[in-house]
């Protein structure tokens, strides 16, 4: 966090230090220096989680990272909530995840490493991106529809949470305020995606290993607006600062 | 709820919906490492199953082509200039013929699922027709 947490929550989290001696400038101090000691390891993990593969490397370094947060917390310091933290990284790391995955299927579709793998993963999960594929103009996935939920998401709202991550984790309004919106997108696209994908699953799901249940496990775990929405309408909006 | 516990609860959760913020964060844990984990899998777990490393990448790509449109003279351009789709050049043309596709509002593809390393038993068959076409 670059700015100091409000007065009024940084002075309970001093009474409720082990040593309440320390001057308050002091007790900020630290506890920038604790939060922002936990980020470097927290974004050092994200971004290798983020890039998917070297994921299992980056899981360990973001462990890390709430190791050292939690530590400091009990400590009485004052850092962000864990909720949070998770919330803010998890949203981050499912929008990074979708972006890198369509961002390729936007503009590397021709790459051999990249048609075989998503050709493959078509075969199994979606043929939407086996059917045809790099048969459109544009090349990639050739499902009605697929290509412009690409365009709307890797363009307009995945880079906004993205950025809503960022203000969010460093606790500011806007963060939480654009949290919601993008949230809230997330729903849309949800609703319209899933929709758009059963208007076609004749395409779709024929033909393929794993149909319809198999696109639900491995999806479901991009249902985090799902997860946010609640926390954020809930939360005390006061401890995100101006 | 005692003073102790609402004292306990974290900085913006108020007491009525602890509850909630607890499952959600017990779920945030769930989603957050099913996703790393996922992301770290999908890539070797795809291609393990489709037949690598006995067959290359370019293999697996020609394999995928044959079952896609149903025809065993496909093959996987191997490489393409960079001014292909979407920076211009002609999309891939397949090849409608064979595909098996049934047309309408909401095609139907006509290919079969690929089975556990399928991909290698079709390249085994292939080569195995190629060199008695040859002898």
């Amino acid at each position: 966090m670059k700015r100091p947490p409000t007065p009024a929550l940084a002075g309970a989290a001093i009474g409720a230090g082990p040593d309440s001696s320390v001057s308050y400038e002091d007790h900020l101090e630290e506890s920038r220096k604790a939060q922002r000691q936990a980020d470097k390891w927290l974004i050092a993990g994200t971004v290798l989680m983020g890039m998917t593969l070297p994921g299992i490397i980056g899981l360990p370094l973001f462990f890390r990272g709430l190791a050292l947060l939690r530590k400091a917390s009990r400590a009485g310091l004052t850092v962000r909530p864990m909720i949070v933290t998770l919330i803010g990284y998890m949203v981050f790391l499912d929008a990074a995840i979708n972006s890198f995955g369509w961002a390729l299927d936007l503009m590397a579709n021709h790459a051999l490493i990249y048609r075989t793998f998503m050709m493959g993963w078509g075969s199994i999960f979606d043929a939407g991106y086996f059917w045809h594929y790099n048969e459109l103009g544009l090349g990639g996935a050739s499902a009605p529809g697929e290509k412009a939920w690409e365009i709307a998401c890797v363009l307009t709202v995945f880079p906004m949470r993205m950025a809503a991550c960022i203000g969010l984790l460093q606790m500011k309004r806007w963060g939480h305020q654009w949290m919601i919106i993008t949230c809230w997108f997330g729903v849309v696209i949800w609703v319209g995606y899933v929709f758009n994908m059963t208007m076609y699953a004749d395409l779709r799901f024929s033909g393929i290993l794993l149909p319809v249940i198999g696109w639900w496990l491995f999806d479901i775990f991009y249902i985090t607006p799902f997860l946010a929405i609640p926390y954020l309408h809930t939360v005390n909006r006061e401890i995100f600062s101006d | 709820m005692s003073k102790t516990e609402a004292k306990d609860l974290p900085l913006g959760t108020s007491a009525e919906h602890s509850r909630m913020h607890t499952v959600i964060r017990r779920v945030c844990w769930v989603l957050l490492i099913g996703l790393v984990i996922e992301g770290a899998l999908v890539t070797p777990f795809t291609l393990i199953w489709l037949g690598w490393p006995t067959l290359s990448i370019q293999e697996i790509c020609d394999g995928l082509t044959k079952v896609q449109y149903s025809d065993p003279e496909q093959t996987c351009e191997d490489s393409y200039p960079i001014n292909s789709p979407p920076f211009g050049g002609e999309p891939v043309k397949g090849n409608p013929e064979t595909s098996g596709d049934e047309w309408g509002v909401q095609p139907r593809p006509g290919y079969d699922k690929i089975g556990f390393r399928e991909l290698v038993r079709i390249q085994q068959e292939l080569d195995a027709q190629n060199s008695t076409a040859g002898k």
